[in-house]
């Protein structure tokens, strides 16, 4: 339990009639990265917010390296760093200008602080760009710029690579990584991009609706991952029918008309190739597959996909 | 913080359009005196037009857009957050804002002095140090005594986002009439015209009573804190 850097116990929060998120309960472990995945509007934003004390807690509780934040804001919020929604700034101000205001007020003490952090996202320091005349992806890199400025242990970010190119995306992912592995930093990142999750965390929350339907280790998730037979057919109706027959009891998914999944990794494949084929079902593709994460997001979520 | 704030101001039109708007009421008062039929022309009379200006037309609406629009800004540009994680207090960035509305009321003080003295020199109207002295007297009090009667109004359009404008229109309506309050006997009662009573504007009335014009500041004065620590007590709940 000395581990987590974040702990929420039963964290519900309610919006009028409305429950964005539903009693969950997050365990952030030291030095690691956790993906929290959702779709848009799943309740990641708002339980991060809850984490930072941002919004009212409805019910449940928060821990911040083993403490509750409330009350303890000027011990806790000095070892976190974190962008939330879009990166808020002010506009009239360059970016060193405006890092240079939050440097202030937190009393950052090195006085490179705002010169490497700029340097570690690819900003220009002391450059006559207002923020008002950034793109997307340097206001996100600002704001990762702002996050990490005062060398945090706790790095909580939401949705930080909306709005970068692939590049900086892949930038931002090594320097995440690296902050992670060889700097112990503790990650907390929410996207609705599955694959940035896949490739980035090592813990992974999936939150639907407001509801944490999982949360493990990704090494966890991939062993859970199944494998699989896909069959691409003429008619998966007929060729069900079928299977049902020759095989009953038979574990399988119907994707649409043409495509269905077999998860029996027992079964005789020759002979199931051969059934389809004597009652005239069309077999134009079967292969042994790996389920994605994006299929056990859709095994999770009750079949929506992501984004 | 306060140099965070003075910071956040850099480029910004807000700073310049206020001082503007403080030269255009100067001026205003200005044509005000040289156009009218038979009035007293001089240094002393054409400050008493600036400061009427100011308390009734120009200060209560400048001062509250000013001070509600910086604590808007920090809504409106979605910095506020950015704050909040510093961490710095719902409260303590309020206090900051008020104080550098603080120091802009000071500012649109001088500027109004400045004013006073330059239309003078220009159109030679005689004075000497007593009359500076006084005339500065008069702008300073009727300033700080307008600034903390829109203090109230500043707290309170300032507890949620985009109220701002809203409150600078009840304010210029308040400050408006005060136009009708100020030869009653309501002037040292009326908050926008508790500086007239305080300077005594004119110092034959009889309706002038510096000790209730103090009273009406210190109740706005409390009226404002008030407000401010429910936002905290609302802030942290």
């Amino acid at each position: 339990m000395n581990d987590l850097v974040i702990r929420t116990e039963n964290l519900t929060k309610v919006y009028g009639e409305q429950e964005a998120v539903k009693s969950v309960n997050v365990h952030v472990k030291k030095g690691r990265i956790y993906g929290l995945l959702g779709r848009n509007g799943a309740g990641k934003t708002t339980i991060m917010k809850m984490v930072l004390g941002l919004t009212s807690i409805t019910s449940g509780e928060v821990q911040l390296f083993g403490k509750n934040i409330r009350g303890q804001e000027k011990r806790i919020y000095p070892r976190i760093g974190a962008i939330i929604e879009t990166p808020g700034f002010y506009p009239n101000l360059t970016g060193t200008e405006n890092l240079e205001i939050f440097a202030k007020l937190r009393g950052t003490s090195r006085p490179d602080a705002v010169k490497n952090a700029l340097e570690v996202v690819g900003l220009p320091y002391k450059d006559k760009k207002l923020f008002s005349k950034y793109s997307l992806g340097m206001k996100q890199r600002l704001g990762i710029a702002n996050a990490i400025m005062h060398d945090p242990e706790l790095l909580i970010l939401d949705e930080p690579i909306n709005g970068l190119d692939p590049i900086g995306i892949a930038e931002i992912r090594k320097f995440l990584q690296d902050l992670s592995k060889e700097r112990g930093k503790t990650i907390l990142i929410s996207s609705h991009i599955l694959s940035e999750i896949d490739l980035l965390a090592d813990d992974i929350g999936i939150i639907h609706e407001g509801n944490l339907l999982e949360e493990s280790s990704m090494d966890e998730l991939r062993k859970k991952n199944q494998k699989y037979v896909l069959f691409r057919v003429s008619s998966t109706a007929t060729a069900a029918r079928i299977l049902e027959q020759k095989c009953g009891g038979v574990k399988y998914r119907i994707e649409d008309d043409n495509v269905m999944r077999i998860y029996d990794m027992d079964i005789d494949l020759s002979m199931v190739n051969q059934a389809f084929i004597t009652n005239n079902i069309g077999v134009y593709e079967s292969s042994v597959c790996d389920e994605s994460l994006e299929d056990y997001f859709k095994e999770i979520t009750g079949g929506v996909g992501i984004a | 913080m306060i140099w965070a704030e003075l910071k956040k101001l850099k480029r910004h039109y807000l700073l310049p359009l206020s001082i503007g708007v403080v030269v255009l009421s100067s001026l205003l008062a200005l044509f005000q005196l040289t156009g009218a039929a038979n009035s007293v022309v001089g240094y002393l009379p054409l400050t008493d037009g600036i400061l009427w200006n100011n308390i009734t037309l120009t200060f209560p609406f400048l001062i509250t857009f000013f001070g509600s629009y910086l604590m808007n800004r920090e809504y409106s540009e979605d910095t506020l957050k950015n704050n909040l994680i510093v961490p710095v207090s719902y409260s303590k960035l309020k206090f900051a804002k008020i104080a550098i509305t603080v120091f802009a009321t000071f500012l649109f003080i001088a500027v109004s002095f400045l004013c006073s003295i330059v239309f003078a020199l220009v159109l030679q109207y005689p004075f000497n140090l007593a009359d500076i002295g006084m005339a500065f007297w008069k702008l300073l009090v009727t300033g700080i005594s307008c600034l903390i009667a829109v203090m109230p109004i500043i707290a309170f359009f300032s507890l949620k986002r985009n109220l701002f404008l809203a409150g600078t229109c009840v304010a210029f309506v308040y400050g408006f009439c005060g136009i009708f309050v100020a030869n009653t006997h309501f002037t040292s009662w009326y908050p926008t015209t508790t500086g007239l009573s305080i300077i005594k504007y004119a110092p034959n009335s009889a309706n002038y009573q510096i000790s209730v014009s103090i009273f009406v500041l210190a109740i706005c004065l409390f009226i404002s804190l008030f407000i401010i620590s429910v936002i905290r007590r609302k802030r942290d709940d």
